[in-house]
């Protein structure tokens, strides 16, 4: 077999063709002067840069921190044939099984139940109802570990009577258990969320 | 109807039964066999609309495609996540939008930056936090050319009127400060996200920027988000075929690419998803005509150079025959050394904005088959263009739940599937090969002549990978 040298983004760009490009598209980035960036640089490395930087309130740079309904389905999926179901918007939940996923390498499950501005607005029983009934039918869980985000916290969804309304509705089985943690993501961080939900 | 469709639609139905009634009736009508030519009513598939409650659907919110992909590879503005800690967390540096700069001092690609809401902000507003941060901010990075607020869930739920603070530190700083009300809960989708973040560009920096010199020869690279070098790569081309880029939007896009984007000549649309809009717009308000392009795989790439021509005089189409002339012996090359490993090999695509049909091509010319495909977030217009490029037959998917991803891979038996980082572990469960198709699983380019060879080399590496003849794969 032709061996052929193939050059992916590890080198392809130290090229001086790639260079080149690099240094002709400063014309239209308008670019700070190069002893302006310098300049900037190395105040950075300063006493002064350093006490505004210890000084600062009200921005965070670069946390090394998450919020609460990653740790509750952290937790969840510790439980045998649990799934975890987070009451809230569906782009929250995309996040967690992303994160899990890149973090652990392994597979992570978490249902949502895909609220949006009408159940901002009407409350998100309808979409908890549908969410448990679809995630039974498809995965027969022997429990549902249910955690909430921002948005199910802020219009203050009532976790215990949607569940019970399931259950009234044979939507789920009576006796399968489904525990509720509320863990939204302004109070605490992916720690607290564990906590919770255990 | 032919066989073909009605097999596909047969499996379908089965797959369909696991849900209960209302959800399987809602989820058939997302779900059909192709017919390339367009004329089986029930072969169109319904799209952009909100998502079945507890089906585990693999679709993100408007804050991920607002700030995750339109204003977050913008590199020398500073994108601030406005609300809790999560959001912003999660949608650090996942997506492999490379740039040229100096990180922390005149760029802040790679930085997660955030207002980390508490419950205190909840209760008050967080209007006073924001209008402080944002002074913090510049204090720490001078050279910042701009301050994008990307509003998360909370901070529309609780009213907060990001708008007036941002004009208010607007008149201050005398750079563009972009409220961008891109809430979690809007809309159905990434898609909303996209089209909201369009509109804060078009509102609050396009036509603002500084350009010396136009020539007859300037084109804006649109819809290309440098996953990997990706908008590098084809950048090389154009400026090869003798086109002057004068704005990349928005992977190593600054400010003042954004602002000067509507002094092209015609403006070359890549994902056409996420920035037609813009598109639209400029043409309405400046004239400048906009046509899509496909850089994968030679077949395409030829095609889309010869488009692109078609637009300027003989110079630039002299060019251009010339420079396909230059690369076809690497191309074809490329297609020797590989095309044996991979010939017949079927692939199944599920992901998001452009490649569910556009890389199409370059697998063909691999001699692969896509026999299924489908979008995350795509709108009737994505399928319109997704039909005629795939076999009658093959499976068409509209916001495919996890569930239905494998029932489907058990029963097509596909050598290869190409989805996202939610999907790969499981199907690696699976004993299927698998390539994340968002991010390029860490390699890239794939666009153009320089990205071709890398994804040639890149699917047999996958296809072919002696490791999954040691996992089990369920018969």
């Amino acid at each position: 077999m032709k061996l052929m040298k193939i050059l992916d983004h590890n080198e392809l760009f130290l090229d001086r063709e790639y260079q080149e490009q690099f240094e002709n598209k400063k014309e239209f980035e308008d670019p700070w002067p190069a002893e302006r960036v310098k300049e900037v640089a190395e105040w950075t490395k300063t006493e002064d840069y350093k006490e505004k930087n210890f000084a600062r309130k009200n921005i965070k740079i670069n946390p090394v921190k998450a919020c609460q309904p990653l740790g509750a389905i952290f937790c969840a999926s510790g439980f045998a044939d649990t799934m975890p179901f987070v009451q809230g918007a569906q782009g929250c939940v995309a996040y967690f099984r992303s994160h899990l996923n890149r973090h652990f390498k392994e597979p992570m499950a978490a249902i949502s139940s895909s609220m949006t501005e009408d159940a901002a607005v009407f409350g998100g029983l309808n979409n908890m109802l549908e969410g448990l009934e679809n995630a039974y039918a498809l995965y027969k869980p022997k429990m549902i570990a249910v955690s909430t985000t921002c948005i199910a916290e802020v219009i203050g969804d009532d976790l215990n009577a949607y569940v019970k309304a399931a259950r009234e509705k044979g939507l789920i089985p009576p006796d399968l258990p489904v525990p509720q943690a509320h863990t939204p993501s302004f109070v605490g961080s992916q720690i607290t969320g564990y906590d919770n939900e255990l | 109807m032919s066989t073909a469709i009605k097999d596909t639609q047969k499996m379908i139905e089965e797959v369909l039964d696991a849900y209960p009634e209302k959800a399987k009736k809602e989820r058939s009508k997302h779900l059909a066999a192709n017919d390339p030519t367009g004329q089986c009513s029930t072969c169109q598939v319904k799209s952009n609309v909100k998502s079945r409650p507890g089906v585990m659907t693999v679709r993100g919110c408007a804050f991920a495609g607002a700030k995750g992909v339109v204003w977050g590879p913008v590199k020398d503005q500073i994108t601030i996540s406005h609300g809790p800690i999560g959001c912003g967390q999660y949608s650090w540096g996942g997506r492999r939008n490379y740039y040229n700069g100096q990180t922390g001092v005149d760029t802040f690609g790679t930085m997660h930056i955030t207002t980390d809401f508490q419950e205190k902000d909840i209760v008050y507003g967080g209007d006073k936090g924001l209008d402080a941060a944002l002074h913090e901010l510049k204090e720490l990075f001078p050279l910042a050319k701009g301050i994008g607020i990307l509003s998360e869930c909370p901070v529309g739920l609780i009213g907060d009127d990001i708008e007036s603070v941002a004009k208010k530190v607007q008149k201050e700083f005398k750079i563009p400060i972009v409220p961008v009300r891109c809430e979690g809960f809007r809309g159905v989708s990434q898609s909303l996200g996209h089209h909201i973040a369009n509109d804060t560009i078009r509102d609050h920096v396009l036509g603002k920027g500084h350009l010396e010199k136009t020539t007859p020869y300037d084109v804006a690279l649109i819809g290309d988000y440098n996953i990997g070098g990706d908008a590098w790569a084809s950048r090389k081309m154009l400026e090869e075929m003798g086109l002057r880029v004068i704005a990349q939007w928005t992977g190593d896009a600054s400010v003042n690419e954004m602002g000067i984007a509507h002094k092209s000549k015609l403006n070359l649309i890549h994902c056409y998803r996420s920035m037609n809009y813009i598109c639209r717009h400029m043409e309405e308000q400046y004239g400048t005509p906009w046509t899509e392009f496909n850089f994968f795989g030679p077949t395409k790439i030829y095609e889309s150079i010869r488009k692109i021509a078609s637009y300027f005089d003989d110079n630039i189409k002299e060019k251009a025959e010339k420079m396909i002339e230059k690369y076809k012996p690497v191309m074809d090359a490329v297609i020797e050394r590989f095309k044996p490993n991979l010939e017949g090999k079927k692939v199944m695509l599920y992901v998001g904005g452009l490649r569910p049909r556009h890389t199409i091509g370059a697998y063909e010319d691999l001699g692969m088959e896509v026999v299924a495909s489908g979008y995350e977030f795509g709108h009737s217009d994505d399928y319109k263009r997704t039909y005629p490029e795939m076999k009658e037959g093959a499976v068409i998917m509209d916001d495919a739940t996890l569930y239905e991803l494998e029932d489907f891979t058990r029963r097509l038996k596909p050598d290869m599937v190409g989805s996202g980082i939610k999907e790969k572990y499981s199907y690696h469960k699976l004993g299927v090969p698998f390539r994340q198709m968002h991010s390029w699983d860490y390699s890239g380019p794939y666009h153009g002549f320089d990205g071709f060879p890398v994804f040639a080399r890149d699917m047999d590496m996958t296809v072919n990978s002696p490791t999954w003849k040691l996992i089990r794969r369920k018969k």
